[in-house]
């Protein structure tokens, strides 16, 4: 059937959906936003000023690292909590608590990241439920504030973004035969050795597909971050975002696009291959 | 003599809730034995293993290993190895990586010295020179060595394996099943092997313990199991048998021999367990131990042939027993020497057998439709 | 054949994008069409000959400018439907007229400061025809609306809707506040402060430190300097702020829960906080309010330009402006409308804004785009600075 299709031409009709996908969404936009980010915002020339404007300014890269940072610590931090957690659902728990635990960590995601983050800030602004908890059972005397901290992004971002590092794991280790393990164990293995050699370099994939996607949310996230950071928030998003809808400056805009592509991309690249994986086998 | 005694489990029980998948269960493995553990699906026999091997805890009972009780100690401590069903190799690492798992385990042991032992067992075992291999690369046979070596190399006290060949197709299994009892004495380990199918256990068993619905039915030779079954279970379950069922005990002959009646036909038969005249019975004819002759003879049991299945060496051959008084047949398994009689369907023929073919035990009713 | 049947594969996904990207262009050719298609189509002719009744009216605007009792209303009276797109930020609505040059969207309500800029930078409203404006019913503000609006000597907005920012204080929490803008950045309110960090805020800072942005807007040097003042000032007040706020929903709430005792408010947003809890009061300290207008202006892609006409004259009648005054506690260039406005609301504009301080708002002043880029300069700053 493939063959005869690939053999008389038609294989393109098939990939005709795909190809419009990938190329209106995808390719062509970023085309746009490619050479747009080489155009001069005023006068319509080629330029590379606004790279230079980038490299030239100590806040905006600064606002970069920042932003870059703290995307992978805290899709370190969420890999940390995911894997434990998807182990724990796929391995451990009978059928009937999966299937709980899994729409307990699905169900959040059915309503908006806005309402998310809103019902983060009803847990722990200074007149919220935390503090309200923590005073009632007499460990402070005084409402304490947990929004607008630096730590509060991070916890809202790993919250965020966890069901997208969850899933992928949980969907390695359900392909890891539990045998596996068990001959781990039998050959003297102990939990360290087993988990080191076998269950993660199995998950291995899925880790990788994880983080990738929670890498790239967190580095352009834009609600979660300006809604539970407050006033020390800046987030590179923001800088776009700004340079697009309040200076209308696209070409500014693209640029900066193109930079914290650029940079995923690599952060990504460098990853497989520090870690030894193929970037088709990983997704 | 008292032979040592590798493996011994006591009393040994397994309950899930009302279920129970072991029942008292007891058995001695001598060492250096090829010991098999044989019963249908679902009969607990797997869960003996895994008890054995740590990954399941007993209800009650003890287990033993080398004369060392192991309820207590876990898994990756006890002085066994387990060779897996669906074999369990890591697909992660390759070969060489496969066999040291356990070497490196153990620590103090240096990487060369663990290459070579690892290369020693692989060589055991006809695995040269794919140490590099990818475990995806290699065959189904080759991946049977690999999981062999990868438990072989830990010197275990006792080697249990889960049914390895039952993933093999046909051939390869026969092929396999002769290598792996060439290898057991090779080697001198104790294996103690579980599988449902029964032509592996009789033909590399020096013991086999068969099991039904979580308890012990009989453990014996492969030979005394299939002459002398000690239950009804073990005559229908090992071997093929003739079993016609609703007899009747006519007189016990001596404490071994009884005379059966069976629709109005009577026979001799092996006291399978402890009988009196009258007993509503079941009888097993071996169809390999009844001797077929052509016509109506003055002694022996008259039949009309109905089916003749031919199958090289010797045919399988149907045949009603005319002077019934309830619709009856029986299987030959009938031999194609020199001095074999010409067949033929619809011929007449005189069926006999001695006391060794049958075997006599209390009726059981025959299970139900779309129960195993 | 494999090699033509990708070219034409190529062919076809090009001009799929190209189609995708031209949609930002004109994308209403059903209502474009009668002209082209005149002789043809008989269909059209109705919608020719009677251009004022029936049709679509697409707006573009605040929440609050165009309640559903109003657009009911309109309808009935009319026969015209009414589509509202809403924006939260004037530069999200200039950047969402730009995209179509105004396509797509027939009246916009921007601030008058906004106004003749955006018209210089990027043409999208066309003059406004008096001669179809009610003017007897708009108030004495229509002048300079009218002179704050043109472009090339056209006039390009009609006046609607103006408020003022200044202050809220939760007079139980901090009675001695609201003095200055510079009570936004006392220490003794550490932590219940808040404000946005937008331009509105700049204008109050600037306004505090003795500067004057309306006038220094005119140079970008001075502009700068006068920005860069604001943001010394600023980070150094950081410490104090609570948090910046975004929504009037959020600085309310952060008010009502006694998280924030001062704060920078919308007066609309503060007379509704005390018409609930008179505790909170809307002050305008001595440095003046600061004042913002918005007009109506007619998109320069209008397809319904009559309706446009029609919505104007009929938003700015006394009975109607007097419902959004209820409603969003805005003042109205409808003249009269004050009137039907309730007493209770009437007594706080009043007390709030007395003549004096009607007399010292710092209205909104025209920015030239490099002062907003200057702003956004001092918030993107302001924010990154620890």
């Amino acid at each position: 059937m493939s063959a005869k299709l690939k053999k008389s031409g038609r294989l393109w009709l098939v990939l005709i959906p795909y190809l419009l996908w990938i190329g209106v969404l995808f390719v062509i936009p970023h085309i746009k936003l490619f050479g747009l980010s080489f155009v001069d915002h005023r006068s319509g020339e080629l330029t590379l000023g606004n790279y230079a404007k980038f490299f030239g300014s100590d806040l905006y890269r600064r606002v970069f690292w920042r932003t870059a940072l703290y995307a992978i610590f805290t899709t370190i931090l969420t890999l940390l909590i995911a894997f434990p957690t998807a182990f724990i659902i796929t391995k451990i728990l009978g059928k009937k608590m999966k299937a709980i635990l899994l729409l307990s960590i699905v169900l959040p995601y059915w309503i908006s990241e806005l309402i998310r983050a809103f019902a983060w800030m009803v847990l722990m602004r200074e007149t919220g439920v935390i503090s309200y908890l923590l005073q009632a059972v007499g460990i402070t005397s005084h409402n304490i504030e947990f929004l607008y901290r630096n730590g509060t992004i991070v916890i809202g971002l790993v919250y965020t973004s966890m069901l997208f590092m969850i899933i992928p794991i949980i969907n390695s280790l359900d392909s890891l035969d539990d045998s596996l393990i068990e001959a781990a164990y039998d050959l003297g293995g102990n939990f360290w050795s087993t988990m080191r050699e076998v269950i993660i370099p199995h998950a291995g994939p899925g880790i990788m597909v994880g983080s990738t996607m929670v890498f790239m949310l967190n580095l352009g996230n834009y609600v979660t971050v300006t809604l539970l950071g407050g006033k020390n928030s800046l987030w590179f998003t923001e800088n776009i975002y700004n340079q697009f809808i309040v200076r209308f400056n696209q070409n500014q805009g693209a640029a900066f696009g193109v930079i914290l592509l650029t940079f995923s991309v690599l952060l990504v690249w460098i990853t497989l291959k520090i870690t030894k994986q193929d970037m088709a086998e990983a997704m | 003599m008292t032979q040592e005694i590798d493996v011994s489990v006591v009393n040994l029980t397994k309950r899930w809730g009302n279920l129970t998948a072991v029942n008292n269960v007891s058995f001695d493995v001598p060492k250096g034995s090829f010991f098999s553990v044989l019963g249908p699906s679902a009969s607990g026999k797997t869960t003996v293993l895994r008890m054995i091997a740590g990954f399941e805890t007993p209800t009650a009972g003890d287990m033993f290993i080398g004369g060392q009780r192991i309820n207590d100690v876990p898994a990756n401590k006890r002085p066994c190895n387990l060779v897996f069903q669906r074999l369990a190799l890591f697909p992660m690492m390759n070969v060489l990586d496969n066999v040291t798992f356990g070497l490196r385990r153990r620590g103090g042991i240096s990487k060369a010295e663990m290459e070579r032992m690892a290369n020693d067992v692989l060589a055991r075992v006809d695995l040269k020179g794919l140490n590099k291999r990818k475990i995806s690369q290699l065959s189904g046979g080759q991946q049977q060595r690999v999981a062999l070596a990868r438990s072989l190399v830990l010197d275990p006290t006792v080697l249990l394996l889960d049914e390895p060949l039952s993933a093999l197709d046909l051939k390869l299994r026969q092929d396999m099943k002769l290598e792996l009892k060439r290898l057991q004495a090779r080697m001198g380990t104790t294996f103690m092997y579980i599988t449902h199918d029964q032509t592996i256990a009789l033909a590399m068993s020096d013991t086999v313990a068969v099991i039904n619905f979580g308890k012990l039915e009989q453990v014996a030779s492969p030979d005394i199991l299939y002459r002398e079954p000690a239950t009804h279970f073990v005559a229908s379950f090992v071997g093929e048998n003739n079993r016609l069922n609703h007899g009747r005990v006519v007189k016990l002959i001596d404490d071994q021999t009884c005379q059966v009646e069976i629709g109005g036909l009577l026979s001799v038969a092996r006291i399978g367990e402890e009988l009196a005249p009258g007993d509503d019975i079941d009888l097993f004819i071996r169809p390999e131990m009844i001797h077929l002759q052509l016509g109506k003879q003055a002694s022996g049991i008259v039949g009309q042939i109905k089916e003749i299945n031919f199958d090289g060496a010797h045919s399988l051959v149907v045949v009603q027993l005319t002077e019934s008084a309830i619709p009856l047949s029986i299987n030959v398994k009938f031999q194609h020497t020199e001095q074999a009689p010409a067949i033929a369907v619809n011929d007449t023929v005189t069926l006999s057998w001695g006391r060794a073919a049958a075997n006599a035990f209390r009726h059981i009713e025959p299970p139900t439709e779309g129960k195993e | 054949m494999k090699r033509r049947f990708f070219m034409i594969m190529m062919l076809v996904v090009f001009s799929l994008a190209l189609v995708s990207c031209g949609s930002n262009e004109p994308a209403a050719p059903e209502a474009a069409a009668p002209a082209a298609d005149a002789p043809a189509e008989e269909a059209a002719a109705p919608e020719e000959a009677a251009p004022e009744s029936g049709g679509v009216l697409r707006m573009l605007t605040w929440e609050g400018y165009a309640p559903e009792e109003l657009v009911n209303k309109f309808t009935e009276e009319t026969g015209i439907d009414v589509e509202i797109s809403y924006i939260g930020d004037n530069n999200e609505l200039i950047a969402k007229m730009a995209a179509t040059k105004g396509v797509g969207y027939d009246l916009v309500s921007p601030t008058l400061s906004y106004v003749a800029t955006a018209q210089a930078d990027q043409g999208i409203y066309q003059p406004i025809d008096l001669s179809k404006v009610n003017t007897d019913q708009i108030n004495e503000s229509l002048d300079a609306i009218l002179e704050g609006s043109t472009y090339e000597g056209k006039p390009y907005a009609i006046p609607f809707v103006w408020g003022t920012t200044a202050m809220i204080v939760n007079t139980e929490k901090a009675p001695d506040a609201g003095e200055s803008y510079l009570d936004l950045c006392d220490p003794q309110y550490e932590g219940r402060i808040s404000y946005r960090s937008k331009y509105d805020t700049l204008y109050m800072f600037a306004y505090a430190l003795g500067l004057d942005p309306a006038e220094a807007v005119k140079d970008e040097a001075a502009y700068r300097d006068v920005m860069d003042q604001v943001l010394d000032k600023l980070v150094e007040c950081k410490p104090y702020v609570r948090v910046y706020w975004d929504s009037r929903q959020q600085i309310e709430d952060l008010l009502k829960k006694e998280e924030v005792w001062v704060a920078s408010s919308w007066d609309a947003s503060a007379w509704s906080m005390s018409l609930e809890d008179p505790k909170f009061k809307y002050v305008v300290p001595k440095e003046g309010a600061v004042g913002w207008y918005d007009t109506l202006a007619i998109s320069a892609g209008a397809e319904n330009v009559d309706a446009a006409y029609q919505w104007i004259n009929f938003i700015l009648a006394p009975e109607n402006a007097a419902v959004i005054v209820n409603q969003t506690g805005y003042q109205t260039a409808s003249a009269g409308a004050a009137d039907a406005a309730s007493p209770e609301l009437a007594a706080l504009v009043a007390e709030s804004l007395p003549p004096e301080k009607m007399a010292s708002i710092n209205w909104y002043f025209p920015k030239p785009d490099y002062a907003t880029d200057i702003e956004a300069d001092v918030e993107e700053q302001l924010k990154a600075a620890q």
